[in-house]
This record gives structure tokens, C-alpha cells and sequence, in this order.
């Protein structure tokens, strides 16, 4: 007989509510590149819009976090959840505003476009893409191994980006490209590795709710 | 609504049948009452209770050095005494205890011969005539007897005009039931005293120490079995056993007051033990519990904690003992005897107040007043007991700081 | 075995008749901690806690076998003095039940049942005692009235005052709480905290919650078996078994 139906309730629709969030964030990435790589300033706007609600998912689900601490004093794997979901959200809604700024971007630059510039930006967002949906998978299932992952492919994120300044650094000594554009490209760059980091903090709070320690350290 | 009518009917008739039963209870028990008071209460007075039931007649006369003379009484007389300035004593026809008409002394004058007279008959030498002695007979030489039967007034006649008697022969009271009532209270003290320590003794045992075995459930079966016995068959044994055991350790001769406290004390053990256990049992286990825990040993769990909380129960069968020792009767007959005596010995046969009862109704003829009169005495004596008991153990419980 | 170990318990089974109740139970009990002992009904949290002061032997169908050392001692050796064993280890029960007689001689009772007479001396342990309870305040000026005529909450701290009188050692606490009121158990559970400073604690309980807050270690026992047994710190966040995981999150009874 299980007991506690409420509690199981909620914490269902706690998960659901944060890969939701996680979701929306996500889809502001995808649309914000895109925006930027296509000088679509109308899309961009939208993606800028949408961020709002990121944010106000973050507020509703720390409301329904702190209502499970006060009804239900959650012990033991609850406890885990519950507070390893108030951490991890600040990180989402970080995501969010990365995919906001990205957006921002595109209202830089005018209509040219050195398409030379975007393929390690584009392996890099394609990457990062994959580790926040990696997370988003890991929370929902509490699966450490999932997280390790993550953390571990953030390495290949800091080395892409590594090399795109090098790369940037070569072409415009040798004056092959335009400053401007490339400042907005390498700032673009410079986001999705943060959203990297950021998936990488997510991770680390996935491996929490499994273990009781965060980065190595019992909290307990 | 035809229904609810229904229902309420069958209500009301319920309990009116229910008021209608306390009501018949109540007045039978009243009736009880009221006709044992009204046959009883004239006889009652406390000379009935003091005065010994055996009445010794003695015959005497005049000390040699003792006449009549002028014997003026300080007192006034009501019309229905007579008295003798001659001789100094006031008579007066009256009913004795036991509801016939006899010659009372009322008054004698100190300085009266009446005072110091001869025994013509074995026993003491030196007799006297006092307040409440019955003159039966006086006689006289050279005139005819005055008798009892003619009344106060012509013996004092007769008396007055004599200088000496013969014979004076007169009885002291009699038919009091002083004897009786020492010897109940002689059998409560007894029985209670064999009886409550073992009964006590061995509910505690019972309950505190024996282990819940098919033993102990034997034991608890015959105990049981015991309550249900007619009392006659424990006095049968009594005069089979106790009779002969008493009469082999002192100087018993036949029945007697130990051996009716021995019956009785085993008529009353199973009644004891029982009451006394259901008393223990009533102390709730976590007194026990606590007692234990704090290190105190079984006796002083049962002694210190146990025993005084079950001591309401305990009165409570002490007062049921005392009602069934001062009621039994059968039992006594046989282990006690029947004989009314004044002179009450723990070795001789005597008479409780029950027995006494029965005494009194089995002569001819049955003499209904005195044994309601006795009955009220005892309804007195248990409704004292009665009331004394409930307030000590208010008194008691109200000490531990149960609100009642 | 360490000074600091007070009772060691060791490959403890025990029977009521043929049912068995308490399956291989070891547990060490420390010094000066309060060890929380949780579980469902049934699951043999109070009976262990009575094996510890000899209390099952009132029961007749009981018997048990193993060791339960009280420091070096084995408390269930024949020549174990029983009655001296229950002055060293105290006990406080789920109904507060104090004696029909006087606050002051409730707590005397203990202390005379062990020959001391003297009134100076048992006054003091009294007031000491009461002092230590936490109730010396409430009741000063009315010990000689009867016991009963407290309040639950108060009945229970006199209780607990009753059983230090003794000066114990452990004082086993059987569901101390659960009869009373929530400003009442919380009143007790402050006052249990203070107490381990002086005493050796082991309270059964039924609310988990409670565990939490006040014991250092905790017990989980389930169907006669002990599941787990650790620090309150890592048992109620990280527990390492699935059925104290299961319990602790209430997914079932």
C-alpha cells in the first residue's frame, strides 16, 4: 500500500513543471541562434519576449517547492529532490537569459553575414543543446550517470570555444575579417559556453539528489 | 409520524415497567422494614441490650440484725407505684423483656433491710434487692403469701402491714440480650482475625505472585465452587471438625465461640479471597509497571503500591464479612450451640444475635416482638458499620487524590 | 568496547512462546546520546527497549537468547540482580502513571523502597529531582497534594522526575510523548535534550518527525529485525537501505 499519494503527486508535478521550464529555455536557444545566424530581428524580439515567462516559471516552482517543505516535511530522497530543484532552477533560468542575450545579438548586426564565422558556433550550440537536454533527461529520471556525462562533455564545449578565439584572433591579424562582427560572434560564443557551465551546475545538483553530496561534498 | 408513535410507546412503557420495578423493590423493602419496627420497637431500650438474659431467682430473708422501720423517701411517686415507708421499696406492675407482666422494684431506699438480705439457697451468701428486679413471692409467717400475680398494689398492702417476712423470693432481670450482642462482637473480632489475613494472604498470592497456570486456574475454579455452598454444610463440618478440635487444644466441652469463628471463618474465606482479588485486579498494571521500573521489589510493589489502592476493596468485603457473620445463623446452630448465656467464655457454648433470634422463635410460643426487636438492632449495627466503612475509604481515596 | 558504550547488544533473539519477536538484534548504545528506536507497529521497538531493563521478564511466555551488556555486565547472567539493574536503568512509560499518592511522595517512592529514610535527605532528592524535570516551579508549593490532580503534560515530567530520583544511568523512554498534547510533547522533548547531558537516552517512538529533532542516532526496526542504524544526520537524508528509505518517506505504514 502506498501511502503519501499527495506527496508523490507533487513531486511528479514539480519535475514536470522544471523540464517544462527547461524546455521553453531550450527552445529560446534553437530560435535565438537561428535568429542571429538569419539577421531575423522579428524572431529575435520574440525569443527577448519569451524569457519572461522563464522567469516566472522559476517563481512558481519555487512556490510549489517551499509549499512541499512546510505540508509535507520531506525526509530522506524527497528532501533531495525538493531542494536539489530550488538550486537547479537559478541555472534554467541563467539558461533563459543566455538565450535572451544570444537573441539580443542578432539586433547588432546588419544584413551580412560572414558565414564562415558560425561553424564552431554552431557545433558548439549543437553540443550544448544536447547537454541541457541531456539534463533536463538526468533530473527527470535522478540518473547520476546521465549527469556525469554532462559534466564530463562540458569539456569539449571549453575547447571548442578555445579554439574559435584562436581561429578569431588569426583572421583578424590577417584582416580577413570584419572587428564587428566579430565581437558579436565570439560574445555569441562566449554565451553558449556559459550556458554549458550552467548545464554542467544542473548536473551537479542531479548527482546531489542522488548522493547527498555536491561536488564531492556531503551537504548531510 | 405512525411510526415514531409506535416507537415512542414502546419507549414509554419500557420505562415505566423499569420505575414500576424500583418502585416494587423499594416498597418491599420498606414493608420488611416497617413491620419488624413496628413489632419491635417497644421492647427496645437499653436495658434489653445490657441486661443478662438469665434471670436467677433467689429466695431470702431478713438478716438477723435487719428489720423494717420508717423509710421515708425523697421521692414522689406516680399513681402506678406503691410505695412502703415500712420497708422502703417502691413496686410497680410493668412488662418485662419478654412481654409478660411482672412486680417491678422501682425504687429502693438506701437505707432499706432490701439492701443487704440473706440467701436461703446455695450460691452467695449476701444478696440484695435492686431497681428493675422482679418480686415474684413474699412470704410470711402466720399470713398467706403475697404473689406477683396479685399485683403491686396488694403486695404493698400486705407489706406494709408485716413486720417481717419469711421468705422474700424475687428475680433479677432477665431475658436481655447482653450476652448475645459480646458474643456477636466477640465472633466479629474472631473471624475477622483469622479470616482477613488469610483471605488477604491469599489473594495477593493469587494475583500477584502465582503464575497464570492451569494450577492457579484450578485453584480459582474451587474458590469459586466454595462461594456457592450452603452454609449449613460448613456448619455441619464445623461441629464435625472444629468442635472436636477445639475441644482436643483447650478446655472446650462441646461447641464454642472459637469453633463457631473457625466455621466462620471458613464460610467467609472464599468470599474474602474473591472480593479481594477483584479489588487487585482493579489496580490498574501500570502502577505496578512504575514500581518495578523504579527497582522496588515484588513485595514492595505489593505492599506499598497494590494493597492500599485495592483497601476500598478490602473494606468493602470486610463490611460483607461482618454482614454475613452477624446474619449467619444456620451455620452456628450446630458450631456454636443455642444456649443464651450470660456468662460468655471463648470455650463455652453461647449465642449470636441470629441465633438468638432463632431461639426465640423456635420456644413456645414464638415470641415474634423480641426477635424484631433483636432485628432492629441488627439493621442498627449494620447500618452503622455500613456508613462508617463508606466514610473511611471516602476518607481514604480522597488521600490519594481520586476525585469520586 | 569502549568506555563510551553503554549497553552492547549481541546476536539478541527473542520469543514470545514460538512467535519470534526480535530476530539477530546488535546495536551499541553510547554515553550520553539519545538513540531514537523507530519503526511500524509491531515491528519489536518496545520489546527490545524492555529487554534493556528486564522488564520482558514479567512476561511469562518470553524468553530470549544473546547478550545484552551493560558496560561489562551481562544483564541476563543468572547472578544479575534484577531489581539493582532497574535502579541503574530507568524507565518512563508511553501513559504517564504516577502513584495515587502526593507529588512528593511519588518521587520519594524509589529512593524509600531503597531504605532511605531520612527527611532532610529525601527532601533534597525531591527537589533535585523536580528541579531536573523541568516542573520544580509549577508544583513547589503543592507537594503534598495528590499526583493526579496535575496535568497530562505535568504527570509525565513527574514521571521522569520520579525515575531520576533513582540518580540512573540510561533512562529508556517507551513512546513518552504520544499521550500528550503538542505543547506538552514539545515541553518534553527540550526537557529529553537537556537531560542527555547527565543521562544516557533511548525513546521509542512512533513520530518520525520527533526522531529528527532531538536524538543523535537512530534505530530503524522493522518485523523484529534492526534494518539500520546510524547517525541522525546521514539516516534521515541519505538513508542506506531502500525499506528505511521507504519508511522515512512514508511510502508505506
Amino acid at each position: 500500500m502506498t501511502l503519501r499519494n499527495k506527496l508523490i503527486e507533487s513531486l511528479e508535478i514539480l519535475k514536470k513543471d522544471v523540464a517544462m521550464m527547461a524546455d521553453l529555455a531550450l527552445s529560446n536557444i534553437r530560435e535565438g541562434l537561428y535568429a542571429f545566424k538569419n539577421n531575423d530581428q522579428n524572431l529575435a524580439r520574440e525569443v527577448m519576449a519569451k524569457d519572461v515567462e522563464v522567469d516566472r516559471y522559476e517563481e512558481e516552482i519555487a512556490k510549489k517547492a517551499l509549499q512541499i517543505i512546510w505540508r509535507e516535511q520531506p525526509l530522506a530522497s524527497d528532501l533531495r529532490l525538493v531542494t536539489g530543484i530550488l538550486k537547479l532552477i537559478t541555472d534554467i533560468e541563467r539558461i533563459g537569459d543566455h538565450a535572451s542575450d544570444i537573441a539580443e545579438m542578432t539586433l547588432h548586426l546588419d544584413d551580412q553575414r560572414n558565414k564562415r564565422l558560425l561553424p564552431i558556433t554552431s557545433k558548439m550550440a549543437e553540443i550544448v543543446e544536447q547537454m541541457v537536454l541531456s539534463s533536463i533527461q538526468g533530473l527527470v529520471n535522478v540518473d547520476q550517470v546521465i549527469a556525469n556525462q554532462v559534466i564530463e562533455t562540458d569539456d569539449l564545449v571549453d575547447d571548442l570555444f578555445n579554439q574559435l578565439i584562436l581561429k578569431m584572433t588569426l583572421e583578424l591579424k590577417e584582416d580577413k575579417v570584419d572587428p564587428n562582427e566579430a565581437i558579436y560572434v565570439l560574445m555569441v560564443a562566449k554565451y553558449f559556453e556559459r550556458i554549458g557551465d550552467h548545464a554542467v551546475n544542473i548536473a551537479e545538483w542531479i548527482i546531489f539528489m542522488v548522493s547527498g553530496k555536491h561536488k564531492n561534498t556531503p551537504l548531510f | 409520524m405512525l411510526m415514531l408513535n409506535k416507537r415512542k410507546t414502546y419507549d414509554i412503557t419500557m420505562q415505566t415497567l423499569t420505575y414500576l420495578s424500583s418502585l416494587v423493590s423499594i416498597v418491599v423493602l420498606l414493608a420488611i422494614v416497617f413491620f419488624v419496627f413496628q413489632k419491635g420497637y417497644k421492647l427496645l431500650s437499653w436495658d434489653l441490650m445490657t441486661h443478662n438474659y438469665q434471670s436467677v431467682t433467689y429466695i431470702a430473708d431478713l438478716k438477723d440484725d435487719q428489720s423494717s422501720g420508717v423509710f421515708i423517701s425523697p421521692k414522689t411517686f406516680d399513681e402506678d407505684t406503691f410505695y412502703s415507708i415500712k420497708w422502703g421499696i417502691a413496686l410497680k406492675d410493668d412488662e418485662n423483656l419478654i412481654g409478660g407482666t411482672s412486680v417491678f422494684v422501682t425504687y429502693i431506699h438506701p437505707d432499706s433491710p432490701l439492701n443487704a438480705l440473706n440467701n436461703k439457697g446455695v450460691g452467695v451468701e449476701d444478696i440484695y434487692v435492686k431497681e428493675d428486679y422482679q418480686i415474684i413471692r413474699i412470704a410470711f409467717d402466720g399470713s398467706s403469701s403475697a404473689l406477683a400475680i396479685h399485683g403491686a398494689k396488694h403486695m404493698i398492702e400486705v407489706l406494709d402491714t408485716q413486720n417481717s417476712f419469711r421468705e422474700l423470693e424475687f428475680s433479677t432481670t432477665g431475658g436481655g440480650i447482653r450476652g448475645s450482642i459480646i458474643t456477636t462482637l466477640y465472633l466479629i473480632v474472631l473471624t475477622l482475625v483469622f479470616a482477613l489475613p488469610i483471605g488477604v494472604g491469599a489473594a495477593i498470592y493469587l494475583t500477584e505472585y502465582a503464575k497464570n497456570n492451569r494450577f492457579t486456574r484450578f485453584l480459582r475454579q474451587m474458590i469459586e465452587t466454595l462461594t456457592g455452598i450452603p452454609s449449613i454444610i460448613y456448619g455441619l463440618m464445623g461441629l464435625a471438625v472444629f468442635v472436636h478440635l477445639t475441644i482436643r487444644l483447650t478446655d472446650a466441652t462441646g461447641a464454642n465461640i472459637i469453633s463457631g469463628a473457625l466455621t466462620l471463618t471458613v464460610i467467609l474465606l472464599p468470599v474474602i479471597i474473591r472480593t479481594t482479588e477483584e479489588s487487585l485486579k482493579v489496580v490498574p498494571d501500570d502502577y505496578r509497571f512504575a514500581s518495578l521500573a523504579l527497582g522496588a521489589s515484588q513485595t514492595q510493589t505489593t505492599f506499598k503500591v497494590v494493597l492500599p489502592n485495592a483497601t476500598a476493596g478490602i473494606l468493602t468485603a470486610t463490611l460483607l464479612a461482618i454482614g454475613r457473620i452477624i446474619g449467619e445463623s444456620a451455620a452456628l446452630v450446630f458450631a456454636i450451640g443455642t444456649a443464651v448465656k450470660d456468662d460468655i467464655r471463648l470455650t463455652e457454648k453461647s449465642t449470636s444475635l441470629a441465633v438468638h433470634i432463632w431461639s426465640m422463635m423456635t420456644d413456645e410460643p414464638a415470641n415474634i416482638e423480641l426477635s424484631s426487636t433483636i432485628a432492629l438492632i441488627i439493621l442498627a449495627i449494620v447500618l452503622v458499620l455500613n456508613i462508617s466503612i463508606k466514610l473511611l475509604s471516602k476518607r481514604m481515596l480522597r488521600k490519594q487524590g481520586v476525585k469520586r | 568496547m569502549n568506555e563510551n558504550t553503554v549497553f552492547d547488544v549481541k546476536d539478541l533473539n527473542l520469543y514470545y512462546g514460538e512467535k519470534q519477536a526480535l530476530k539477530n538484534i546488535e546495536i551499541p548504545i553510547y554515553k550520553n546520546q539519545i538513540t531514537a528506536l523507530i519503526g511500524p507497529s509491531g515491528c519489536g521497538k518496545s520489546t527490545f527497549l524492555r529487554t534493556l531493563n528486564r522488564m520482558n521478564d514479567l512476561i511469562d511466555e518470553c524468553h530470549l537468547d544473546g547478550q545484552i551488556n551493560y558496560y561489562d555486565q551481562n544483564i541476563y547472567h543468572q547472578n544479575m540482580d534484577v531489581i539493582s539493574l532497574r535502579t541503574h536503568v530507568g524507565m518512563v512509560f508511553q501513559k504517564p502513571n504516577p502513584f495515587p499518592m502526593s507529588i512528593f511522595d511519588n518521587i520519594a517512592y524509589g529512593p524509600r523502597c531503597q531504605g532511605i529514610k531520612d527527611k532532610q535527605v529525601l527532601k533534597e532528592i525531591v527537589e533535585e529531582s523536580l528541579k531536573q524535570a523541568a516542573l520544580y516551579e509549577e508544583v513547589k508549593d503543592r507537594l503534598k497534594e495528590s499526583a493526579l490532580s496535575l496535568s497530562g503534560g505535568q504527570q509525565q515530567r513527574l514521571c521522569i522526575a520520579r525515575t531520576i530520583a533513582m540518580k540512573p544511568d540510561v533512562i529508556l523512554m517507551d513512546e513518552p510523548t504520544s499521550a500528550l498534547d503538542p505543547v506538552a510533547t514539545l515541553k518534553i522533548e527540550d526537557l529529553v535534550v537537556e537531560l542527555k547531558k547527565n543521562y544516557t537516552i533511548i525513546i521509542v517512538t512512533h513520530n518520525m518527525q520527533q526522531a529528527a529533532r532531538i536524538a543523535d542516532k537512530t534505530a530503524f526496526f522493522l518485523m523484529g529485525e534492526l534494518i539500520e542504524y546510524g547517525d541522525n544526520s546521514t539516516l534521515f537524508s541519505t538513508p542506506q537501505f531502500k525499506k528505511t528509505e521507504d519508511y522515512i518517506t512514508g511510502r508505506f505504514g
